[in-house]
């Protein structure tokens, strides 16, 4: 491989960062080059020794989206630092991939339940309407569920952020111990 | 040693390095693929990292032959953040080599 070759690999697969990032990227292997170059290396030799430029750029990818999901905090941002995580290994379909799957069906579980609570008024309207047996009862049955699933809303909404930040946590982690690989 | 975790490994690697003195990044890089075998294109997104981490400064500074180089150098923040990683390998490696060596005597 020669070095524009390797360069234009690397600009290729880093196309969703932004360009300054790119930029900056780009100077720092075109110096490796160079200075290689300097020391008398073949061009063919010194891409070698740096390895698979798509390896390379895979792991800037997840870096940078890692960054991006924590500074603005969005579903969309986490699901592209998990996918840009799975994609960097094997070994992260099931060490990213899992442990997230379960998070999410966890959060997702509880999210409905409060959201059920929260409408059993609208339940219990439909079924007073339906059958009208023990019309009193049900109704503070169902304004206490109603006040429960509030009171679990707030807390799945404190939770939902902690997870956020726990998911974080294991990708950075996750980018320093685990080696990339095409 | 071809693990996978051989990377946490080399964060240590480049800071212990860095804090000797300031390196540009390709002279880094033969510094530890001396003695690691790794591919040397990993080494700079890690150099990024940790630069965005606070715990690296760089500065550009002109060469007597070529292009000016991209130096690194250590923070305050970095090195303390080495003294943690540095105690926890001693530790790590002084139990490993512990227990290889009472399980074969």
């Amino acid at each position: 491989m020669t070095k524009t070759e390797f360069l234009q690999t690397l600009e290729r697969e880093l196309r969703n960062l932004t360009e300054s990032e790119r930029e900056e990227i780009l100077y720092d292997f075109e110096e490796h080059f160079a200075v290689g170059l300097e020391e008398g290396k073949e061009e063919s030799e010194i891409a070698k020794d740096l390895g698979d430029p798509n390896v390379i750029a895979k792991e800037l990818l997840m870096d940078y989206r890692i960054a991006q999901a924590e500074t603005d905090k969005s579903m969309k941002n986490l699901f592209r630092a998990i996918a840009a995580a799975v994609s960097l290994s094997v070994f992260n379909l099931i060490f990213v991939f899992g442990p997230a799957f379960l998070v999410f069906s966890v959060f997702f579980g509880l999210s409905a339940a409060a959201l059920v609570l929260v409408f059993s008024p609208l339940l219990w309207l439909i079924s007073a309407l339906l059958e009208p047996i023990n019309v009193f009862s049900s109704f503070f049955a169902s304004i206490f569920f109603c006040g429960v699933g509030l009171l679990m809303s707030v807390g799945v909404y404190y939770f939902g952020k902690f997870l956020y930040e726990w998911l974080l946590k294991y990708l950075k982690f996750n980018l320093r111990m685990v080696k990339g690989e095409n | 040693m071809n693990v996978q975790f051989k990377k946490g490994v080399l964060e240590l690697c480049v800071l212990v390095l860095i804090s000797k003195g300031d390196q540009y990044g390709y002279e880094l890089v033969q510094n530890i693929s001396e003695r690691i075998d790794v591919a040397e294109g990993t080494i700079y997104p890690l150099l990024r990292r940790l630069t965005k981490e606070g715990y690296f400064t760089t500065y550009l500074a002109e060469s007597s032959e070529g292009p000016s180089r991209k130096y690194y150098s250590i923070t305050d923040k970095g090195k303390q953040y080495m003294n943690e990683l540095v105690g926890q390998w001693r530790t790590f490696s002084k139990n490993v080599n512990e227990l290889i060596e009472e399980a074969l005597q």
